[in-house]
């Protein structure tokens, strides 16, 4: 079904909010999301994929593995990067704005490229960033990195198939965010075109194309995720009865 | 955006070198005052009308295929300077038993949308099976607002009988009910399928907030009073008449509005606070300046006019009563007063100001802040273009504690101050329906569903936050960051952004308790409506008000002609007796 960006984020927020998200992160959490769906890159078909990981996970809590005044790592505990990744995103761009540079590093976590929303707000707050990982794509391993400077809209993308079928950065799920006030870090071509053969790149003016075609003409989201989250949703509703029809908004009130 | 700074630079005073000051938030953003707020000269139908009128939109009838009872089909083209629009709408008969002004109702007399470009035989058809569904429906970005109202019976078939019958409508009754529909919603924003506001914001026509919910209501009056005209026509083709132009400029449309506004007040506090301080600058710029015989002649007939509306609002609730009897006496005392005055040079609208607030009610202070905007238009109608906001807020992770707790101090007292301890503190608990989630209000020690309740409590979080901050801080320390805080207490992360993106704003919240048992829920609707341009508040209990829009206004033939912008607070017209025969 075809839906609006103002109804996918209402929905997105009160789901999460019924997946009891607390407030400010239930409303993070949905940004997130919608924003990959506003920008091409299937934000709800994440979701959807690892909305079972979600339920009855705790969101917000994270737990620092290492922490020093300019990095840090995290404990995404297996679980999907929206139960973290709103924090960790605060936590390295509170270092960077003390320290002029930091890193912070979410370990075992899944659906990462839900941290580009993240990135793009800071961004827009004057803080160059930069976030990288790998993922299994059998036989292969894809390596994925994002940057964007300070005070830009839009982030690159660039997606790279490396051969490196024994690499720890794949195993440990791990995600990196870098961040500074003082310089951008600029994307350039894998340094070894041997190991690394590029398959996609997703510049500023590709996010900028799919974000007016969104309020043109809105987004598809298939009907079963839609209902469910809708269900999930449903979870923040009071059902009514007759006395809270009557007294609890209408004419008969007093 | 509008700032207070930028407001300093602006109202610089020429002959002092002095700057108008703005009241301050703790009155301004005081709930009691809140609710007693009257439209003034920037509230949007005011805007969007001076908008239409300077433009010279041009509204055609493009369809009007209704059968003898007014049921059918009817489309208005409308051509702006910048785009063309579609006005569509459904009237169908409806059984009595089925109409009901609340949200949860499904089926009306007419539904309608907005529409961008011209509508194509295909586009009909989909609109033909959705707009009549409302909430059931789905529509696309194509349409910009969609909506319903139902007639109100009594007057609609009482003026089409009058018409019918040679005679124009008793203005006496639409003093008392001043329209033949009443909207129940007015869809915007992305709901149902329709256009996002991003989509329509940067253009010019609908880009302020609102303006184009609006300029769907005003057509629809229109629509009313051609439909009225068109059912009297067909009754009686020989002896019917057309509307006599003074009444139907006097015919405006009802609203009847619930509890959903009241969210939507605390979840836009960007919003609501550019709306205040929008006119809250207004005021200050009018306050300075110095009074002349022609502008306190004027202002002195601005009150004649508002004694008389206020004379011709009905209402029941016995509380609007009071208020609009001690009103009607105060207007009078102040039109006296303003009689004994000799304007000079002296600031005499901020001596005016002075003296209602030392003397009279928060009701005749606000209706008379409201006419003095009248009379500077110069100085205020260009106010209208910062009424918009981006409803963003931004943590400050690297914010101390100690900054933190200072910030909540000095923007929050207000929240600090109230003690919820007392057990009415708490009373009350928001919450939304599964009934089309409608927003309700339910007694915590009573009702189920105060687990799943809305986060509308901004001082009970706000002391909450505060408590769990002078703990955090005792334990580590002033110097330690909001972040190393909120991975302590993540749930708090929603609060401290909402508190350090709002300190940064001139009036910010709203400061009320809204869980307290003594908080009117009216207030806040109230509130909403004045900045919409509404007159002829009628409550109908604490938490549901029917109002009046449009009544007054130019009508669609006025387009083109001559526009004096003095349409507020209409007076019944005076017609001689054998006026409207034809």
């Amino acid at each position: 079904m075809k839906v609006s960006h103002n109804e996918l984020t209402g929905l997105c927020r009160r789901a999460f909010e019924g997946l009891g998200f607390p407030p400010g992160e239930h409303e993070d959490a949905a940004d997130m999301v919608v924003w990959m769906e506003q920008h091409g890159l299937h934000g709800v078909d994440v979701l959807w994929r690892g909305l079972d990981h979600l339920v009855g996970a705790s969101a917000g809590t994270i737990e620092r593995q290492f922490e020093d005044s300019s990095v840090a790592v995290i404990d995404g505990g297996g679980s999907s990067v929206l139960l973290s990744g709103g924090l960790a995103a605060d936590l390295v761009y509170a270092k960077a704005r003390r320290k002029g540079l930091a890193v912070v590093k979410i370990q075992n976590c899944y659906n990462r490229r839900l941290m580009l929303g993240y990135l793009a707000r800071y961004a827009r707050r004057g803080m160059s960033l930069m976030s990288f990982w790998r993922d299994r794509d059998d036989p292969d391993v894809v390596e994925q990195v994002v940057s964007i400077r300070a005070y830009d809209e839009y982030p690159t993308l660039l997606l790279y198939r490396i051969d490196d079928r024994d690499d720890n950065l794949t195993r440990n799920r791990s995600v990196t965010l870098i961040a500074s006030p003082h310089f951008s870090m600029l994307q350039s071509l894998h340094p070894d075109p041997e190991e690394a053969t590029l398959l996609e790149a997703i510049v500023p003016e590709d996010f900028a194309r799919q974000s007016r075609r969104v309020w043109d003409e809105g987004m598809d989201v298939d009907d079963d995720v839609w209902h469910r989250l809708k269900t999930l949703s449903d979870r923040t509703l009071v059902e009514p009865s007759e006395a809270s029809r009557r007294r609890g908004a209408g004419e008969d009130a007093d | 955006m509008l700032t207070e700074a930028h407001e300093s630079r602006q109202t610089g005073n020429r002959d002092t070198g002095g700057v108008a000051s703005l009241r301050p938030a703790r009155e301004v953003m005081d709930l009691d005052r809140l609710g007693r707020l009257h439209a003034c000269r920037i509230s949007f139908i005011r805007t969007l009308v001076r908008k239409m009128m300077r433009e010279q939109w041009r509204i055609e009838s493009r369809r009007f295929d209704l059968d003898r009872d007014g049921y059918g089909t009817a489309i208005y083209r409308v051509t702006t300077t910048e785009d063309v629009y579609s006005f569509v709408l459904f009237s169908r008969e409806l059984d009595d038993s089925q109409r009901t002004d609340r949200v949860i109702a499904n089926a009306w007399d007419c539904a309608f949308a907005l529409v961008q470009g011209e509508v194509d035989a295909a586009g009909l058809e989909h609109l033909r099976e959705n707009v009549p569904k409302q909430e059931a429906g789905r529509c696309d970005p194509g349409v910009i607002v969609l909506s319903r109202a139902n007639r109100s019976v009594r007057n609609f078939e009482s003026v089409v009988q009058a018409l019918s019958e040679g005679r124009q409508p008793d203005p006496a009754q639409l003093a008392r009910v001043g329209y033949l529909y009443r909207t129940t919603a007015v869809y915007g924003n992305g709901k149902f399928g329709i256009a996002d506001y991003p989509k329509i914001r940067e253009r010019g026509d609908f880009g302020l907030p609102f303006s184009a919910q609006m300029f769907t209501v005003y057509l629809l009056r229109h629509f009313s009073i051609q439909q009225a005209e068109h059912i009297a026509a067909c009754r009686s083709a020989g002896s019917a008449v057309r509307m006599d132009a003074r009444i139907k400029r006097y015919v405006g449309i009802g609203n009847s509005t619930g509890l959903g506004m009241a969210p939507f007040l605390i979840s836009h506090p960007m919003l609501i606070n550019q709306w205040l301080l929008a006119r809250e600058t207004a005021l200050a710029r009018c306050l300075e300046q110095p009074a002349d015989r022609t502008r306190l002649d004027r202002l002195v007939a601005l009150i004649e006019r508002a004694l008389q509306h206020t004379r011709e609002t009905h209402v029941d609730d016995a509380r609007q009563v009071r208020e609009n009897r001690t009103l009607l006496e105060q207007l009078e005392h102040a039109r006296d007063w303003l009689g004994s005055q000799a304007p000079g040079q002296r600031r005499l609208w901020r001596e005016l100001s002075d003296h209602a607030r030392a003397h009279w009610s928060l009701e005749t202070q606000e209706l008379l802040h409201s006419l003095l905007t009248e009379l500077h238009p110069e100085r205020v109608d260009e106010l209208e273009r910062h009424m918009g906001a981006r409803e963003e807020y931004e943590l400050v992770p690297d914010m101390t504690l100690d900054e933190l707790v200072a910030c909540i101090e000095s923007h929050y007292d207000w929240a600090l101050a109230i003690d919820f301890e007392r057990p009415e503190a708490e009373y009350f608990f928001w919450y939304r329906s599964a009934e089309k989630e409608e927003p309700r209000l339910g007694v915590r020690a009573e009702d189920p569903g105060a687990d799943r309740e809305m986060p509308l409590d901004v001082g009970r979080r706000v002391r909450r936050c505060h408590d769990a901050v002078q703990l955090y801080r005792a334990r580590y320390g002033g110097g330690v960051t909001v972040i190393d805080f909120l991975i302590d207490r993540p749930g708090l992360k929603g609060i401290v952004r909402r508190i350090q993106s709002m300190s940064g704003t001139t009036y910010g919240e709203i400061r009320a308790n809204l869980l307290d048992r003594g908080m009117l829920p009216m207030h806040l609707l109230r509130c909403k409506l004045s900045f919409f341009g509404v007159t002829k508040f009628d409550p109908r209990s604490s938490r549901w008000v029917r109002i009046t829009l449009f009544q007054g206004a130019p009508l669609v033939e006025d387009i083109g002609s001559g526009f004096e912008d003095d349409w507020s607070l209409p007076a019944m017209p005076d017609l001689p007796a054998d006026d409207g025969r034809a």
